[in-house]
């Protein structure tokens, strides 16, 4: 038999998403994220999340069950599972930045939004008003000025592909 | 996976509520703010919300803020190469993060002064994306070489016709978020010390401050670090004498201050100072080695905690095959994440690795030319050289003060 100190109980937290799912995590998995740290320095041990959907919350708990275990010796594998992480659509990583902002997880958001800036970069204008869901509000005149003040930045070729 | 409770189930209808994510202004500035600055200009063109965004001034200062904490140095460093085929072409090259080759693909700069007769000039320095130059008649611009815009900066304001020799610093007061150069000007007849002028962007004007106790003969442009402009000075007036210091002027409040040298003046010949990472170093030129048939040693110090004397460190020693008197260059530069030091002599490359301690001398792929010499290292920046109290303020830009999130670096 263990002894009783060793099976001491874990702290416990449950997590409300937007569309009421619940989800128990550890305490001390939860507290990566800033909004959450505060509400259990407060005394809560039941966290509504009204911002935060299951799709995304389920994927954000992998993350800081993940980086919750950071040793020196698994460095190579956290990097594996980060790059498979942010491995999905732009409508997916807006979902998880939004996400990942809301619960101030500045790791999480610092990772997210490199990987959409890197995505982004070479992709032509009008792709990346697809990609954001952005009406041009320009001129076609407007337009056409503007292009021509930052000519140097339309050589070559773009992008044009939204994924 | 959490342990999921079905106390609520969700249905299809719930997950379907998940409607096309329109991303708020606060998280579009966080992405766009990890950009380079060439895609930036182009995405000015996406809507006029994203071009009030881009072209604020907090947007501006994240970006500058985000690009020099970079890891990444290859995204946002580049270095200003000079061809001498065809005549003094400009091109810009980023640090390659591979190890075969030191550059990655050279782009054509676009240099203002291109099409003008006056193809001498030399560079002051380069700070937060703004390069400093001067020309032989001692006119000063400011450059951006990422967005292309420059400034000539208005007249000196003193007769220069007998003061044909002048030095330069350019640096950046951080408390009255300023971009400041400081102009030595010496009489030619005597070479003695004639005004010192320091001149404020944001102002546009210079002014005329105190000169240093002792700065007889300032050598090179000033290095800036820590908020100071620093030159090596020989107290006597001549240049290549021994007898040097190290003046500095604060650029918030134009107080000079004597900075310890690195050695006790037994080394000898020249010394030009130079900026290694954040920290100033000095690097000495022109002592004959053991054996004077290896050419001249120069030795490269670092002072790794500012204004302290005893940091001061010899790094290394190179030899170098001519004698380097006057062409003992100032680019020093400190690769993140490599542990290694770009020093640039004469047009000749050296590869010091701060680990093993060993020099290579990379190969550059000319790019169909060859290469003159290294003009400067600079970040890819937004900021302006003429918007500094330009027309255009916040709220004209229509921008919101957007709140930010500490984020920690990766």
């Amino acid at each position: 038999m263990a002894s009783t100190t060793e099976t001491k109980q874990k702290k416990m937290l449950i997590l409300k998403s937007a569309d009421n799912d619940e989800f128990e995590i550890e305490e001390s998995v939860g507290v990566q994220s800033e909004t959450i740290k505060n509400l259990v320095e407060d005394g809560f041990t039941f966290v509504p999340l009204p911002n935060v959907y299951t799709k995304a919350l389920i994927k954000i708990i992998d993350y800081l069950k993940k980086h919750a275990n950071k040793t020196d010796s698994n460095d190579e594998e956290i990097k594996t599972f980060d790059k498979d992480f942010v491995n999905t659509t732009f409508d997916d990583l807006f979902e998880l930045v939004s996400a990942a902002n809301y619960l101030h997880i500045s790791c999480l958001m610092n990772m997210l939004c490199q990987t959409i800036a890197d995505r982004i970069k070479d992709k032509s204008p009008e792709a990346v008003r697809k990609i954001f869901h952005i009406n041009c509000d320009y001129t076609p005149e407007e337009e056409a000025k503007i292009r021509k003040a930052n000519a140097q930045a339309f050589e070559g070729q773009f992008d044009e592909s939204l994924d | 996976m959490g342990s999921k409770r079905h106390r609520f189930p969700s249905t299809s209808m719930q997950d379907s509520i998940l409607k096309v994510p329109v991303l708020p202004e606060e998280l579009i500035f966080e992405i766009l703010s990890r950009l380079p600055v060439k895609p930036l200009l182009k995405f000015r063109c996406v809507s006029k919300s994203w071009l009030a965004l881009i072209s604020s001034p907090e947007f501006i200062k994240t970006h500058l803020s985000l690009s020099a904490d970079n890891k990444d140095y290859t995204r946002h460093w580049h270095f200003m190469l000079s061809f001498d085929r065809p005549k003094y072409n400009l091109k810009e090259c980023s640090l390659s993060s591979s190890v075969s080759g030191l550059f990655t693909e050279a782009y054509d700069l676009y240099f203002p002064l291109k099409n003008q007769s006056k193809i001498i000039w030399v560079v002051v320095g380069s700070i937060n994306g703004l390069v400093c130059f001067s020309d032989p008649e001692n006119n000063l611009f400011l450059w951006n070489p990422s967005t292309r815009e420059y400034k000539k900066l208005p007249n000196f304001g003193t007769d220069l016709r007998y003061a044909d020799h002048s030095r330069y610093g350019f640096g950046y007061d951080e408390l009255h978020d300023d971009y400041k150069v400081v102009g030595f000007i010496y009489c030619s007849r005597n070479w003695s010390l004639n005004e010192v002028k320091i001149y404020s962007l944001k102002d546009d004007s210079w002014r005329s401050v105190h000169p240093p106790m002792d700065g007889l003969g300032v050598y090179g442009s000033g290095k800036f670090v820590n908020g100071k402009l620093h030159w090596a000075n020989h107290t006597t007036g001549v240049v290549f004498d021994r007898f040097w210091n190290i003046i500095s002027l604060d650029l918030a409040d134009g107080k000079w201050e004597k900075v310890d040298k690195p050695c006790n003046g037994e080394e000898g010949g020249v010394l030009v100072l130079g900026v290694l990472g954040n920290n100033l170093c000095a690097i000495n030129g022109g002592v004959l080695s053991k054996d004077s048939h290896l050419g001249t040693d120069i030795n490269v110090w670092v002072m790794k905690k500012y204004l302290v004397k005893e940091s001061w460190t010899k790094m290394f020693t190179v030899k170098y095959p001519h004698c380097p008197v006057s062409m003992v260059a100032e680019t020093a530069f400190l690769i993140p994440n490599k542990d290694e030091i770009l020093l640039v002599f004469g047009g000749k490359f050296f590869l010091y690795n701060l680990k093993d301690e060993s020099i290579t001398y990379p190969k550059i792929p000319v790019f169909g030319f060859g290469v003159d010499s290294v003009v400067t290292t600079y970040l890819g920046s937004l900021v302006s050289p003429v918007l500094q109290n330009g027309p255009r303020t916040q709220q004209e830009w229509g921008v919101r003060k957007l709140k930010r999130t500490q984020l920690c670096k990766q």
